[in-house]
């Protein structure tokens, strides 16, 4: 199998090269190649430079994805974690818009549910500071909403924070 | 503004379990109808059933608990059904989308989502010519993806000739021919359907639903054959049909039919293995595969109950042996982990099943409710509290230096009298007060009938 290499232009014109295999898990890079066939580099206008650099690491590593491998597909996903580790806030939403516009299921599905594991531990409060949403509740109306809210459930045994309090 | 589009939005909020979602209902109104919506409830739905996230609900004798072993074993109170608190004797059937079908003392079922709370009480059957004559009930719960409809399916099967009760004693079951009758229920009409002559008798009590089927282990009735077959039902065309099974060979045979991993799986009794095998294409008999072996000690031949409950991603299966233990079982290295649930040691009965959104409200029942008009409720006649203590007896006047004591036995002629007169003054005053008591329930009772006749007669629809 002949590897191709395909290179990628960011919107900051910054040239990225890699694997037409690993650049194919992106279906727009792939549509771009087969209808345009450019000849310097494809062009991806909404990506900046920075989050494509994160963007071509993912495609690289998961490039040749484990079929059956119990152990490699481990060290990937030990991989995935760390990859998503260090990355703030921003970075991580520029991630989950730059992997929808280049159609990229795994890193989308790997972003989406890094920001959910985010929101869990979060306060409403938190989460519209995090989306950037304005409270567009009267207060009549999100008290209103909060009593709508279906009747809730208790947690018996000892709680986490019990059990972390133990440790000490 | 949100930075996002409306479909990353639903791919991260689908990934959040219900009950973070309900405390984010109030971050803004386009969340609340993102997360309220039938496409939302659908994807997180869809997603929830890609995760490895089940849950199990444990049944005891007075609560209901959730369990979450994927994080760690923690465990949640449900708060059961207001209508359900005061039967204890209620049983889980079966789960579907996060809906659970739990029948309460033999007389009402429900369907309940324990997630948002929402129950639905089902009608009660019509009924037959079987009715109060059951012999054995078979219960389905599934949903049909075309017309957006929950249905029940119970299949009742009775003894041909149930009348004759002298044959019935003592006869042996194996040469009983018995009949059978299904009923379904669809959530939408609010109705049920009898279908009246369903060919097959069913050994499961709670079916298995998959791609739309609800799935028995079942013989078939009005024959003496008793061997051994695997029937589905169609919730969306309510058909119903035999599954094709492998052949049995080596004294193997048929211990159960369940769903696993996303495939129709049966239980096969070897000597002293157990072996599932898994029907990797649905409904193509050369597709049947052994899908793993539960050998010894895991699998105890001596009781015999060992029930795969559900497959998780690494390969590790959930196994219920019975007596209330649970364990993870990894069959590619025989590896037994035990599950510790702390402060719970014992429950009656489980039920694997997601949490979802899903409403039972239909868009028409909130908008269109029968109930178009506020009917002014009567205001009840105000009753005499019980609670009143009715005006004291005046205090007795006991003979100089005497103290009324606790009767314990005879008491001595001596202080016989002025005793006797204190009891029938207490007597008096105990009997009043029931009476009060009662007159007042009476009232009540009286008044709730009142307000409950005006209520329906506005209910009933124009004749």
């Amino acid at each position: 199998m002949s590897t191709k290499k395909i290179t990628l232009l960011s919107s900051d014109n910054e040239l990225f090269t890699v694997d037409e295999e690993a650049a194919n898990q992106s279906l727009t890079i792939k549509h771009l190649i087969e209808d345009t066939e450019p000849e310097n580099g494809v062009p991806l206008p909404q990506v900046h430079s920075k989050i494509l650099a994160k963007v071509t690491e993912y495609l690289i590593k998961h490039a040749n994805e484990p079929d059956n491998d119990a152990a490699a597909k481990e060290e990937l996903k030990n991989w995935d974690d760390k990859f998503l580790e260090k990355v703030n806030h921003e970075t991580l939403f520029d991630l989950i818009l730059a992997a929808n516009y280049l159609d990229i299921k795994g890193l989308l599905d790997l972003t989406c549910q890094t920001v959910a594991d985010l929101m869990n531990g979060m306060s409403v409060v938190e989460v519209r500071k995090l989306f950037n949403i304005v409270n567009d509740f009267t207060p009549e109306d999100e008290a209103e909403v909060r009593k709508r809210r279906k009747r809730g459930t208790k947690t018996i045994g000892p709680s986490n924070d019990q059990a972390n309090q133990s440790n000490h | 503004m949100s930075i996002f589009q409306r479909e990353i939005i639903d791919g991260i909020l689908s990934r959040l379990p219900v009950k973070s979602l309900m405390r984010f209902r109030c971050v803004s109104k386009s969340w609340l109808e993102v997360i309220d919506g039938p496409d939302f409830i659908k994807t997180h739905l869809k997603q929830a059933h890609l995760s490895d996230d089940v849950k199990i609900m444990l049944n005891t004798d007075d609560y209901i608990y959730s369990i979450d072993i994927v994080n760690g074993n923690l465990v949640v109170d449900l708060q059961r059904p207001r209508e359900t608190l005061f039967w204890s004797a209620d049983e889980i059937l079966c789960s579907c989308n996060g809906l659970l079908l739990v029948m309460l003392g033999d007389v009402f079922t429900f369907i309940w989502n324990p997630s948002n709370g929402e129950y639905e009480r089902l009608p009660d059957t019509p009924p037959t010519e079987f009715s109060g004559s059951y012999l054995c009930m078979a219960y389905g719960f599934g949903y049909d993806s075309i017309t957006n409809d929950y249905k029940v399916v119970e299949v009742h099967s009775r003894d041909y000739n149930h009348d004759n009760d002298d044959e019935v004693d003592g006869v042996d079951f194996d040469n009983i021919i018995r009949h059978s009758e299904a009923k379904v229920y669809s959530l939408a009409l609010n109705s049920w359907k009898i279908i009246p002559n369903f060919p097959y008798e069913c050994i499961d009590r709670t079916g298995n639903l998959l791609n739309g089927a609800v799935h028995w282990e079942a013989i078939r009735s009005n024959t003496l054959d008793k061997s051994r077959l695997i029937i589905s039902f169609d919730i969306g065309n309510e058909e119903f049909q035999e599954v094709p099974l492998p052949e049995f060979k080596d004294g193997k045979e048929l211990g159960g039919v369940s769903v696993l991993a996303g495939s129709l799986c049966i239980l096969c009794f070897c000597t002293l293995d157990l072996e599932v095998w898994a029907m990797r294409h649905y409904g193509v008999r050369e597709s049947w595969t052994k899908f793993f072996t539960i050998g010894q000690p895991v699998y105890n031949y001596h009781t015999g109950y060992t029930n795969p409950l559900c497959v998780f991603k690494n390969g590790e299966i959930l196994l219920d042996k019975g007596g209330n233990c649970l364990i993870l079982y990894d069959p590619k290295d025989g590896r037994v982990r035990n599950i510790c649930i702390r402060g719970l040691s014992s429950w009656n009965e489980m039920e694997i099943y997601v949490e979802s959104l899903v409403t039972l409200k239909t868009e028409e029942s909130e908008w269109n409710g029968r109930i178009e008009e506020e009917i002014p409720i009567p205001t009840p006649p105000a009753p005499q509290s019980p609670f009143q203590a009715p005006p004291q007896p005046a205090p007795l006047q006991y003979p100089h230096g005497y103290m009324p004591q606790p009767y314990y036995g005879l008491a001595s002629p001596l202080d016989m009298p002025p005793y006797a007169t204190y009891l029938s003054a207490q007597l008096k005053y105990m009997h009043e007060y029931m009476t009060r008591i009662f007159t007042d329930i009476d009232t009540r009772l009286d008044h709730q009938g009142d307000c409950l006749h005006r209520i329906e007669a506005h209910m009933l629809p124009p004749r």
